[in-house]
């Protein structure tokens, strides 16, 4: 049982509240399966490394009130020794492993605890067999995609039979399907009586495991709802800033609205090590003038898409006509600005300002560069941020600067790899509204994402890349 | 294929960098350098390297070579600059391919199991332990920056250097430095400090092939010591 009584939390070197928490009380049953949600900086976050101990004593701050986790109160007790009842997995699955191999990952806590190597080896084979990891086993982790990472990291948290476990927003980067195979690992451990703690955005694939859903707002804990109480939400659910707990089905709209020109695709082909194709289209059409969702499972080729189409990765002997003029590598990589699922490998210079700068036509003087560059931040509400490092801003601040970016390079086509990945709604409907205007000023917008409610808000047209 | 200890590794990479580094390259030396310039070799063809190890090696003779018989009598302008990138490659090719060898060769539970039988301190381990895989996520950053600059069609032709490098440096290392903190989070939640015992699944131990490798290590440093290796003697 873990029971919150007067909690407040406060992060030292914090300038804003963000994060923080006040008086939070709430009682978590032993093998129960709470869902907490709330808008980005809610302090779901902290609300984890409460029960993980990484907050105070990793990310520094000041503490009254109770915790208590079996009648103990585990305040001030370190990382370590927590980590043998409390499980963690985080969000990015890039920075969760202290190994490169799968299997010393699997075995890294039970070794740190010196636990009996025999012991560790079957548990590894238990965990193996009970998450069907079998085809993960002995690879290295740097091959493996997004949604193979979090079953690992969820298989390395099992074999220290934890009785609790945390995970912070485990889903932010995986597709559907690796979605639907966390939902397995999640049931299986709530069979097993686990008391399973999940800070999320995304709701829907959670609502039959969920035995409490708690919704956060500005470090507080505003609502409360139990399984039936869930189930009458749906519509108010938004009002608050919070993602629909049904996936919406997808709406395909077939709307030739907007479309002026046409691009023709065809032998599009490219493979990374001239083995395995990664990408193979004979012929296809798309729409100009609209924002098109690229959809499909993970691994069917939908970000080596992108990289081809703007000029990134070379294609061999493809043709690709844009109205039915030839348009080459080079052409593409001019017309077309594609923002990246890390933003934060596109940003960079010591302010947004200059970041907009940068790619703008070099027959402005320096005042006309400015002055424009300032016009455009001002239309994308982020004009008070101009003299800011873009390193300072918050993740859909930093999307707002690169699309800022393209709009300043005058790029015709825009490219968006998962842009909604970790988005709360209300980031996400900013984002929709952005990309319609977008259309109106005449951008193209093409956009790899598996965020059904997100194509639904502003997508006009859905094309599906299957797997070869 | 039985795996060689990480220690007897370890070892190696120390003797091959001593010798390439600080020892002489005429006489004796000359047999002495290509036999521990073929340890790497043998070693990555062992593990079907078949194309990295050709490489390696010949460039390896190539430069050995040019440097120890054929710069005399050129212009002295030129021959400092053939003195310079041979000898550079010469001392260095050797060392690295075996760092790289022993990267890819040995698991970070294997590399720490060997370290702690040595009764090396945690403190000392764990840093080490984590540059196995700061290397191959520097390389991902490094691709995807690289993409993007490509993208926004930022060259490096044109530019001031020192704006590239800025342009380049400040996102590898802003995300570098994330991976970091969050990794270290990650692992305290696995229970690793620098207290206590750790147990360890990785098999680790010696073989007829790790004494035969220890013994040439141990015959190039005798050389190295006592048939006057060093240079600066």
């Amino acid at each position: 049982m873990i029971t919150f009584s007067n909690i407040n939390f406060q992060y030292k070197n914090n300038r804003t509240d963000k994060g923080n928490l006040i008086d939070i009380n709430l009682t978590i049953e032993d093998g129960e399966l709470i869902l907490l949600t709330g808008e980005s900086g809610c302090g779901k976050t902290t609300f984890t490394r409460l029960i993980n101990g990484l907050a105070p004593n990793y990310y520094p701050g000041t503490v009254t009130g109770e915790l208590l986790l079996d009648g103990e109160n585990i305040i001030g007790k370190s990382v370590a020794e927590l980590g043998k009842t409390v499980g963690s997995v985080f969000q990015n699955p890039r920075s969760q492993f202290f190994n490169v191999d799968t299997d010393s990952e699997l075995a890294f806590a039970a070794e740190n605890i010196a636990m009996d190597p025999k012991e560790i080896l079957s548990r590894m084979d238990e965990v193996t067999e009970e998450l069907d990891l079998k085809d993960l086993r002995g690879r290295s982790i740097f091959e493996l995609s997004g949604g193979e990472k979090q079953r690992i990291a969820c298989g390395s948290v099992a074999v220290m039979h934890p009785k609790v476990i945390v995970l912070d927003e485990p889903s932010s980067n995986l597709d559907s399907e690796s979605i639907e195979k966390l939902k397995c690992v999640l049931k299986k451990w709530k069979e097993q009586g686990k008391t399973i703690v999940i800070a999320e955005h995304r709701l829907f694939f959670l609502k039959d495991l969920a035995d409490r859903l708690v919704v956060m707002k500005d470090g507080r804990i505003t609502n409360i709802y139990d399984r039936a109480e869930m189930n009458d939400l749906s519509g108010s659910l938004k009002a608050m800033g919070i993602r629909p707990l049904d996936e919406p089905a997808l709406v395909i709209k077939r709307s030739n609205e907007g479309i002026r020109d046409y691009i023709r695709i065809e032998h599009f082909k490219y493979s990374y090590d001239r083995k395995t194709i990664a990408l193979l289209i004979d012929k296809m059409l798309l729409p100009g003038g609209q924002v098109v969702a690229i959809v499909g499972q993970n691994g069917a080729g939908k970000s080596t898409f992108l990289k081809c189409l703007c000029g990134i990765y070379k294609t061999r002997k493809d043709k690709i006509l844009l109205n039915n003029n030839r348009w080459k590598r080079k052409a593409r990589s001019k017309d077309c600005y594609m923002v990246f699922q890390d933003v934060n490998h596109q940003l960079f210079t010591e302010s947004v300002l200059d970041e907009l700068i940068i790619g703008m036509d070099d027959t402005l003087t320096e005042s006309e560069k400015k002055e424009k560059a300032l016009d455009i931040l001002d239309r994308f509400g982020i004009k008070d941020k101009a003299e800011d490092h873009p390193m300072a801003l918050s993740g859909g601040q930093k999307q707002r600067v690169a699309i800022a970016s393209s709009v300043a390079a005058g790029r015709d086509i825009i490219l968006m790899d998962e842009p909604t990945s970790g988005m709360d709604e209300l980031n996400m409907m900013r984002l929709s509204a952005e990309l319609r205007r977008l259309k109106e000023l005449g951008k193209t917008i093409y956009v790899v994402t598996h965020d059904y409610e997100f194509i639904n808000e502003c997508c006009d047209s859905v094309i599906r890349i299957n797997c070869i | 294929m039985r795996k060689l200890d990480p220690r007897t590794k370890l070892l190696l990479l120390v003797v091959i960098n001593v010798v390439m580094m600080t020892g002489k390259i005429t006489g004796i030396f000359v047999p002495v350098r290509i036999v521990f310039a073929l340890i790497p070799f043998v070693l990555m063809m062992r593990e079907t390297w078949f194309r990295g190890s050709f490489i390696y090696f010949f460039l390896y003779l190539y430069v050995f070579f040019l440097e120890r018989y054929t710069l005399q009598d050129i212009h002295p302008v030129l021959l400092i600059i053939l003195l310079f990138t041979t000898g550079l490659f010469s001392r260095f090719l050797a060392g690295v391919m075996m760092a790289y060898y022993l990267m890819k060769t040995t698991t970070v539970s294997e590399f720490v199991t060997a370290m702690e039988r040595m009764h090396v301190p945690k403190a000392i381990v764990i840093p080490f332990a984590v540059m196995f895989r700061f290397f191959p996520t520097l390389k991902e950053e490094w691709q995807d920056v690289k993409n993007a600059m490509k993208m926004r069609g930022i060259g490096l032709a044109g530019r001031n250097p020192l704006d590239v490098l800025e342009y380049v440096m400040v996102p590898i290392l802003m995300s570098v430095s994330k991976i970091a903190d969050e990794l270290s989070a990650a692992s305290m939640t696995k229970c690793l400090s620098v207290e206590g015992k750790r147990t360890h699944i990785a098999k680790i131990g010696f073989s007829f092939l790790d004494a035969i490798l220890v013994l040439c290590a141990a015959a190039g440093l005798f050389a190295h010591i006592f048939l006057g290796g060093v240079i600066a003697t």
